[in-house]
Parts: structure tokens; C-alpha cells; sequence
């Protein structure tokens, strides 16, 4: 984990709305240059998490600070070095794309030079003049990300980037953002229900649940915390498999599945075992790898993303 | 500061909308103006009987206000001076009805009440349709306070009111010029002052500018009510709707309310302040100084709320 100090701290943050919490004591802190994940189910809260670090919406109790200043109390100067797309990146539709940016660049003194940068960045040169009603999802996106870009901000916090973007846009997306965490040291947050865009994106995650932080770790934690594979051996009498296997290889703790085996081990020991099972006679149908993906993992500590 | 304005007349003025509501206006007015030209022509024709016809006409009045006695006293007060005026004609032998540019100016300053209207629908826009496009979250995730982006949408709007007013000014000019030869500016403008309820007489020059100022007031005051309701309720259906109603009933209910004395204190009893150079007075007592400062109060609270509701309440849209 990075010793860098944080960009964005954010210190037992709660929204309630009524009698009800949306978020509830989150705290965790984003150093510089890192990309961080805010993974959670439909209805987690983050979104509305992203909604009070930007200061859309009020906090009933807790703090969030951006580069020293409290985003309620200093929310000009909090604000100043983000950028962000919040939901989805709404334009003025009647406007073009580069009418759009020069009306964000007017309001963070951004220069013409830095607007034609911006373009040539997310690679809408040749449609910036065209009306953005005229655009599909994925170019709004890119607008999105161009407006959010502007000025040069320190935090950029993208809120489901990947919305509408085809494969090579998100890889083109993933790509920006590692280049921006490592090149300029921006601090990144995005949000996302897709887990296979997260592990190939971040650094660390954060997982909300209820909106209840249930976990932050590094993603080579996560993954690594997956050692606990299992292999799944299809045979064809799989009750005396397991009884030959547990006196061959004693300590071995193997369950039948109907016509399978599962046996705790690691790629390492397949052969022996397989080795085991054809000197006892035993024909086998099919090996099989049941390591547990990050998919798993996240279904498992959100207890299967119920909507909240 | 002006950077926001500069941003907000963008996002009026690109908009075809806005250029349509230009159009309507010009030929609204235009059509107003063979209206007022066609009228006027035909009055000269029987010009040789004027006077018999005004003599019969105030009778006529008479008759009804007997037979309608029970009317509030302010359709009967105007009656009165309709009378009046019409025998002022007579006395100092003056044809009423002979137009010049001037005098249609005096009458083209009623066209503000669309100028009016159309600065509403902007104003009842300008803010509702950042939440309904969902743009709002982006305009307000910048080093800029709510106040500020606030304050840009009202002065925008008032630019926009002022440049409706300027483009009907030259027009009406223009047309009344055009139809009725330049000048009149000079010529009297015959009316009945509610202090001794006699006739006194203004330049038309005089007369129209106090109309568009008087018609201004009334703008700013539509204006501001449709703006607050527009940041308030974050719709723009609610704030133009609310505002136009308001505006067209809002003057008849009052003359119908009249009796009561707490009339004086709905905004519309005070947003009309011809009432006190031409009559009729509506409630026994107000002032001009009272109405003024009613609507200086009605102002500031539009204004309040309008801050509060949009600087304080989240943003979830």
C-alpha cells in the first residue's frame, strides 16, 4: 500500500435521508496516483457516496477532504482539482461538443490550448463541432471524460465510465487512466458493478454493501487470497475414488460431487492424483480448475447483491 | 462572475427557441399595429359627427353604470372616466382617435406584456431545465458557489427581458413611422388624475415612457416570481404555467376581491401602479408609495427563496 499522503480522505461518512441510511460511517483514504475501485451491487450507495465527496447533496455526519480542505466548508477550493462525471455525462444537448467544453473551461479560467489538448486526448476531434445530440453513448462518454479533464484536476472520479463504451473504448478508457495515475499522478476513483473492469483497472477497491463499506483491499490481496483453489475430477465411480484417494494420500480432505471428485489442491499436485487414480483402475472423464474468481469472491462478501 | 453570464446568454441564445419567441413577438406586433392603423381609418371617416357620437356614447355608459350599480367600484370608476375624457374631447373641441406615431407607441407598450411572458418562459426554464437535463451536476461540481451560478441565471434572464424590450422599442418605432409619419412626441395625452378627478393632459413622449416603465416593473416583477418558482420546483412546466396564470387572472381577481381591504396586500393589487397617475384607485387608501414598497417586499422573498431552496436542497436529480 502506497505511504504517499491521501488526496481524498473521507472520515465516517453517513447519509440519511429521513429515518433511512443510505451510507453509513465510511472511511477510507485515496493516496496520490492511485486507482481507486468502488465496487458494490444496484442500490449500494455509491453513487450517492460519489454525490457527497462532490458536494451535490449534504452529509449528515462525517467528513470528506480533498487536498486538505473540507469539501462543505471550503467547497470552492475543495473542488477546484476535480473532476468528475457523476451518472451519466449530461451535456446540453442543443449545444456542440465543443460549445459544451468551452462553457465548463469558462468556469475554471481554462484556456483554448488546453480545450483542443482535452479533444485530442479522448479523440473526438472529428465530431467536437457536431451538435451532441447528434452523439452516440459512447462519444458522450469521451465528452464526459473531456469536460472532466479540463482543468487539469488532481482527483477524477469517473462514475460507471464504462456505460455504453464497446471493448476497444474501454480498453482505450483503462489505458487513460492507468496513464494518468502513473504519469500525472491523479488520483482516480471509479465506480462500477462489473468486477472484471475493476481488477484489470485498480489498485484497490473498496466493496459497499447497504452502504456499509465491507471491505478495502489491494487487488493482488484479493486475488491472492484465492490460493484456495480446488480442482473438480470427473471419474466414474466416484465414492470408491475417494475411498482409494484418502489411502493413497492421507490428510487429503476430498468431497464427492454426483459423479466428481473435489480435492483442495494446487495445479502442482494434479498429475500425481490423476496418476493415482488411473493405476487404481478408475477412468477419468474430465479435469477441471475451480479456483474461485473475483466474481465469486465479490457474490461472497455481499452475500449475492441483493438489491438493497 | 461574468464568465457565468457569458455562459448562460450562450445557452440562451443558441438555442432556436429563443429566436422563435423573438419572431412571434415582431409579428404579433405587427399584426397590433394594422389592427390599431385599420381602426383609426375608420374613425376618420366619420370624422364630421364626432362630437354627437361621443355625446351618445357617454349616455350609453351612463345607462350602464345604472343598470349595473352592483359592479365593483373600480369598473365603475373607470367607466366614469371614460366619460370624462369624452367630455374634456368636447369641451376643448380635440377629434379623439387621430394617431400618430406617438400616441400608437403609448398603445404598442401594451405588446410588453408578451415581452413579459416570453422573459417568463426563459425565466421558468433557466434553472428547471439544468435538473431536467440532468446538466446540473455538472455545472455545480465547479470552483463557482451556487449563489454565484444563481445570480448569472437571474441577470441572464434580465438580459434577455431588456433585449425583447430594446428589439420591440426600435420595431414599434419603425412600424408607427411608418404607418402614422414620423413624430407626435409632443402632442397631449389626455387623462384623469385620481387626486382631484379632472382631466389633465402629459406629452405623448411623457406618457410612454412612464408605460414602459410602468410595463418594466410588472416584467421584473412576472419575471422574478417565475424564476423563484422555476429554482424552487426545479420544473419549468410549474414555474411558466404558475407565472402565466397568475399574471391573467391575477388583475381581474383583484378588481373582483375589491371590497376586501386585505386585497392591498396580494401582489397583483399593487403590480399595476398606472392605477395611481389614471385611476381607478382599487382599494380606498393605497398609495403609490404603499404599493411600491409591497412589491420591494414580494421581490425580496421571491429572491429568498429562490436562494435558499436552490443553495441548500440536494441534488439527486
Amino acid at each position: 500500500m502506497s505511504t504517499t499522503p491521501a488526496v481524498v480522505q473521507i472520515r465516517n461518512l453517513t447519509k440519511k435521508i429521513g429515518n433511512k441510511t443510505i451510507v453509513e460511517n465510511l472511511t477510507f483514504d485515496i493516496p496520490r496516483g492511485e486507482v481507486f475501485g468502488f465496487l458494490g451491487p444496484n442500490g449500494a450507495g455509491k453513487t450517492t457516496t460519489i454525490r457527497m465527496i462532490v458536494g451535490l447533496i449534504g452529509i449528515t455526519s462525517g467528513t470528506v477532504t480533498i487536498n486538505g480542505y473540507d469539501v462543505v466548508k471550503d467547497f470552492e477550493k475543495a473542488i477546484k482539482e476535480v473532476g468528475a462525471i457523476v451518472e451519466n455525462p449530461e451535456m446540453y444537448k442543443y449545444l456542440s461538443g465543443y460549445q459544451n467544453l468551452v462553457h465548463f473551461a469558462r468556469m475554471s479560467s481554462v484556456g483554448q490550448d488546453r480545450i483542443e489538448e482535452v479533444i485530442k486526448l479522448v479523440g473526438l476531434e472529428a465530431r467536437i463541432h457536431d451538435k451532441v445530440k447528434t452523439y452516440s453513448l459512447g462519444m458522450r462518454q469521451r465528452l464526459g471524460l473531456a469536460q472532466a479533464l479540463l482543468h487539469k484536476p488532481s482527483v477524477l472520479i469517473l462514475d460507471e465510465p464504462t456505460n455504453g463504451l464497446d471493448p476497444a473504448g474501454i480498453r482505450e478508457l483503462r489505458d487513460h487512466l492507468r496513464m494518468l495515475a502513473e504519469k500525472e499522478r491523479i488520483s482516480v476513483i471509479v465506480s462500477s458493478h462489473l468486477l472484471a473492469e475493476m481488477e484489470m483497472m485498480c489498485d484497490r477497491v473498496a466493496i459497499i454493501q447497504h452502504g456499509k463499506l465491507v471491505s478495502v483491499k489491494a487487488l493482488r490481496e484479493m486475488i491472492s487470497e484465492e490460493a484456495d483453489q480446488a480442482v473438480l475430477i470427473e471419474v466414474d465411480r466416484a465414492q470408491d475414488a475417494k475411498a482409494l484417494l484418502s489411502t493413497a494420500l492421507p490428510g487429503l480432505a476430498v468431497t464427492v460431487h454426483g459423479n466428481a471428485l473435489l480435492l483442495p489442491i494446487s495445479r502442482e499436485q494434479i498429475p500425481a492424483v490423476v496418476k493415482q487414480l488411473v493405476q487404481g483402475g478408475f477412468d477419468i472423464y474430465g479435469v477441471h480448475n475451480e479456483a474461485k474468481t473475483l466474481e465469486d469472491k465479490f457474490l461472497e462478501i455481499t452475500g449475492g447483491g441483493h438489491i438493497a | 462572475m461574468l464568465n457565468l453570464i457569458q455562459n448562460e446568454n450562450m445557452k440562451i441564445y443558441r438555442r432556436p427557441r429563443t429566436w422563435l419567441l423573438v419572431a412571434i413577438m415582431l409579428i404579433i406586433l405587427v399584426v397590433h399595429a394594422f389592427a390599431t392603423y385599420s381602426m383609426v381609418s375608420k374613425n376618420e371617416t366619420v370624422n364630421p359627427n364626432w362630437k354627437q357620437e361621443l355625446i351618445e356614447k357617454n349616455k350609453d355608459i351612463q345607462n350602464d353604470m345604472k343598470k349595473n350599480a352592483a359592479l365593483p367600484k373600480p369598473i365603475l370608476d373607470q367607466m366614469e372616466i371614460s366619460i370624462k375624457k369624452n367630455e374634456y374631447y368636447i369641451e376643448n373641441d380635440i377629434a379623439p382617435g387621430k394617431m400618430t406615431q406617438w400616441s400608437y407607441l403609448g398603445a404598442a407598450t401594451e405588446v410588453m406584456l408578451l415581452v413579459t411572458i416570453f422573459a417568463a418562459v426563459i425565466a421558468g426554464d433557466i434553472v428547471a431545465s439544468e435538473f431536467s437535463g440532468g446538466t446540473i451536476k455538472l455545472l455545480l461540481i465547479r470552483p463557482m458557489s451556487r449563489t454565484k451560478i444563481l445570480m448569472s441565471k437571474y441577470f441572464s434572464t434580465l438580459l434577455f427581458g431588456g433585449f425583447l424590450t430594446v428589439i420591440l422599442a426600435i420595431a414599434s418605432y419603425v412600424i408607427g413611422g411608418a404607418l402614422f409619419g414620423f413624430g407626435g412626441a409632443d402632442q397631449p395625452y389626455i387623462y384623469v388624475s385620481p387626486d382631484d378627478n379632472t382631466v389633465h393632459t402629459m406629452t405623448q413622449l411623457k406618457n410612454v415612457g412612464i408605460s414602459l416603465g410602468l410595463q418594466l416593473i410588472g416584467l421584473l416583477m412576472i419575471v422574478t416570481m417565475s424564476f423563484m418558482i422555476s429554482a424552487a420546483l426545479r420544473s419549468s412546466t410549474m414555474a411558466i404555467s404558475f407565472s402565466l396564470v397568475a399574471m391573467f387572472i391575477g388583475s381581474n381577481l383583484v378588481s373582483f376581491l375589491a371590497k376586501f381591504s386585505w386585497v392591498k396586500y396580494i401582489l397583483f393589487a399593487n403590480m399595476d401602479l398606472r392605477r395611481y397617475i389614471e385611476g381607478p384607485i382599487l382599494v380606498e387608501g393605497m398609495t403609490m408609495n404603499f404599493s411600491i414598497a409591497m412589491l420591494a417586499v414580494y421581490f425580496l422573498a421571491f429572491h429568498f427563496f429562490a436562494w435558499l431552496l436552490f443553495t441548500k436542497r440536494d441534488v439527486a436529480a
